[in-house]
């Protein structure tokens, strides 16, 4: 079977999705509209008081840049940018959802955008704000397999107990495909743009993406370089491999390690405090 | 290091981290040891929190050595031992952590 037929015949098994407040839908319409300005935009999420003020924390995490500098939320539009704000939303819906489902998952989240942003900036790619929010939620998919597919999410872990397999590989053996497979198809059922769900689709294989390579090469690095400095709990406690194509995707080779992981656990240290 | 509330930051302190206004303007410079006054500025200013030296407020979660650190963070790269590049990537973020444990030694007396 395709991966796309495994991908249908799973959805076909999920009776609810995970549910985005009613301003996610908005959100989309109003975010598509090209007359709709930075202030409405504002507004429609500022209507949800307890979304408005998660979305305003996170915005204000030192991985995007201004911690603590910004003041409203169409401030952080006209700052961060539509796709941003999006991602930040989604990532602020589901995180009741993401610490529920897994012990340490949000932590993972967190550090992984931190790890992002790191990365991207020292490189001096573009739009590190966009690849922090990528990474922020590159493991939505194991939210929708431990909420709608439960009875195989504890076939999964259990096969990461007893065989000391890694949570993706057991969840290729039980359903067929993993959870970036997963995240490709929630990320599209919600509408998020392509420049997040491509390296959220593709951070095990970013050398696979059919664009937007350099992204999901560095959300790539960020999850195994989180994972090794041991912040949060992705599904098992080992170190994913960085391929070999996303370190040459990156031209890590003329770029200092040894400073950049100082600097990584520098910026891990102070987002470790951050809560809602 | 350690991000500190506004309202839990004492004088005597020391910024660890520059803080920078929206206009790029500095607020407070790395390695100044704060005030009294300097931190109701801070207040009036809006800045939520700051990241300063040592970890002065304790978060009831007992430290661990530099070694103990070193060594979760090497079982981590057990299953894919031996592979040249995770081996470099393991080795610098050894060095970092070794480094880092150094600079928290060096700030003790500001504590």
């Amino acid at each position: 079977m395709s991966k796309d037929q495994q991908i249908k015949t799973l959805t076909k098994k999920i009776q609810s999705l995970p549910t985005l407040p009613h301003v996610v839908d908005k959100l989309t319409k109003v975010v598509e509209s090209p007359e709709s300005t930075a202030k409405e935009v504002g507004k429609l999420i500022a209507s949800d008081q307890v979304l408005g003020s998660k979305v305003l924390k996170l915005v204000n995490s030192p991985f995007y840049g201004f911690p603590g500098r910004i003041s409203s939320i169409s401030h952080a539009i006209i700052l961060l940018g539509f796709n941003v704000i999006k991602g930040v939303v989604i990532s602020a819906s589901v995180f009741d959802l993401m610490e529920r489902s897994m012990m340490g998952l949000w932590e993972h989240s967190l550090g992984c955008a931190v790890t992002a942003s790191t990365i991207a900036r020292s490189l001096k790619m573009p739009d590190p704000e966009e690849i922090s929010t990528a990474a922020l939620l590159h493991d939505i998919g194991k939210v929708l397999v431990k909420v709608s597919l439960s009875d195989d999410y504890d076939a999964i872990i259990s096969i990461v107990e007893k065989e000391k397999l890694a949570f993706r590989e057991a969840e290729v053996r039980v359903l067929g495909v993993d959870h970036a497979d997963i995240g490709n198809w929630l990320t599209n059922e919600w509408s998020l743009p392509d420049k997040l769900i491509t390296p959220i689709t593709f951070h095990h294989l970013p050398e696979e993406a059919p664009r937007l390579k350099e992204r999901a090469a560095v959300v790539h690095m960020a999850d195994s370089i989180t994972r090794a400095f041991g912040v949060g709990f992705g599904g098992d406690p080992w170190v994913p491999k960085i391929s070999r194509a996303a370190w040459s995707i990156l031209d890590m080779e003329n770029h200092d390690l040894d400073a950049l992981m100082r600097q990584v656990m520098i910026d891990l240290e102070e987002v470790s405090t951050f809560s809602f | 290091m350690q991000r500190v509330p506004l309202d839990m930051l004492k004088p005597g302190m020391v910024c660890a981290k520059a803080v920078v206004n929206e206009k790029g303007m500095t607020l407070c410079a790395e390695g100044t040891e704060l005030s009294a006054a300097m931190i109701e500025r801070l207040k009036r200013m809006c800045v939520s929190s700051l990241v300063v030296k040592g970890t002065p407020i304790d978060m009831g979660i007992p430290a661990k050595t530099k070694e103990e650190v070193l060594a979760e963070m090497q079982a981590r790269f057990m299953p894919i031992a031996g592979d040249p590049l995770m081996d470099r990537i393991k080795d610098a973020i050894g060095k970092a952590i070794l480094s880092a444990q150094t600079e928290e030694e060096e700030s003790a007396p500001h504590e």
